[in-house]
């Protein structure tokens, strides 16, 4: 799984170079997110702008990549494309997740 | 289409349907909702390690035809029988919304929710020759349509 990382200020921009976070694909996301984010201690945005489908697997890796942050650290979500934007208002995780329209606007968020 | 067993083989038997069902005119919506549903069915039959009954390795036979309701699927192992009332029935894993139950938030859980919501007449029949499951995805909205020449009425969800 191809994870990219920048540092923007205080926050940390995790860019997926992917199309997809599926069952095949779940446990080496949640392995790169840990390898990335390990150290780190500013809030992180997880930029999905490339990806077009997520399925249980890979939401429920999202979630355990949140989890991993630490604390009550939140994982912002960023430029969710229509169909990973659906399985996540489907399961309520729309509730959990602060999603921001771009990794611009999520820059701009308040982290709280 | 026969589908052999595993997450990888799923990936690339939903790959092989879109080519599929991108060639039978349907509306772009309800191929992406369509294939949430099958990943979830796919990989469920997957992840609870399937075998067919005498223990050597079956695919999955996976049927789809496209009406003018929607996309009928029906999807046939050969496996040990699942419990129908707890897969067609149920809601979605509790989740807290308070940030100090963070450790706490479900992983997992959300599959049969989705192919729920996603589909409509949803049926599931385990006996003695396996389990089949069967369901329909509706057409989109009539503004969704992608093909100008569907008749509305044709297009609606059901």
């Amino acid at each position: 799984m191809q994870l990219t990382l920048q540092e923007q200020g205080n926050w940390c921009v995790v860019t997926v170079e992917e199309r997809r976070i599926d069952a095949a694909g779940a446990i080496s996301f949640k392995e790169a997110m840990r390898n990335l984010t390990e150290g780190l201690t500013g809030p992180v945005i997880l930029d999905l702008g490339q990806v077009d489908f997520v399925d249980s697997s890979g939401l429920g890796a999202i979630v355990a990549a949140m989890k991993t942050l630490g604390g009550k650290r939140r994982l912002h979500l960023a430029a969710l494309t229509p169909n990973v934007e659906r399985v996540f208002s489907l399961t309520r995780m729309d509730l959990v997740f602060p999603i921001h329209a771009s990794v611009a606007a999520a820059l701009l968020s308040d982290d709280s | 289409m026969d589908v052999p067993v595993g997450y990888d083989a799923v990936r690339v038997a939903l790959l092989e349907w879109r080519r599929w069902i991108e060639g039978v005119n349907a509306c772009s919506d309800l191929v992406s909702r369509a294939e949430i549903v099958l990943a979830e069915v796919l990989n469920n039959i997957s992840e609870h390690g399937y075998v067919g009954r005498d223990g050597v390795p079956a695919p999955i036979a996976l049927r789809c035809r496209m009406s003018v309701r929607g996309l009928h699927v029906m999807v046939v192992d050969q496996g040990w029988p699942v419990p129908a009332d707890r897969c067609l029935a149920g809601g979605l894993p509790p989740v807290s919304l308070a940030a100090q139950d963070m450790d706490s938030l479900p992983e997992g859980g959300f599959g049969w929710c989705l192919i729920r919501e996603l589909t409509c007449d949803l049926n599931l029949v385990s006996d003695g020759a396996g389990n089949r499951l069967s369901f329909v995805v509706p057409l989109c909205k009539p503004d969704d349509v992608a093909d100008p020449a569907a008749p509305a009425n044709q297009a609606r969800p059901v």
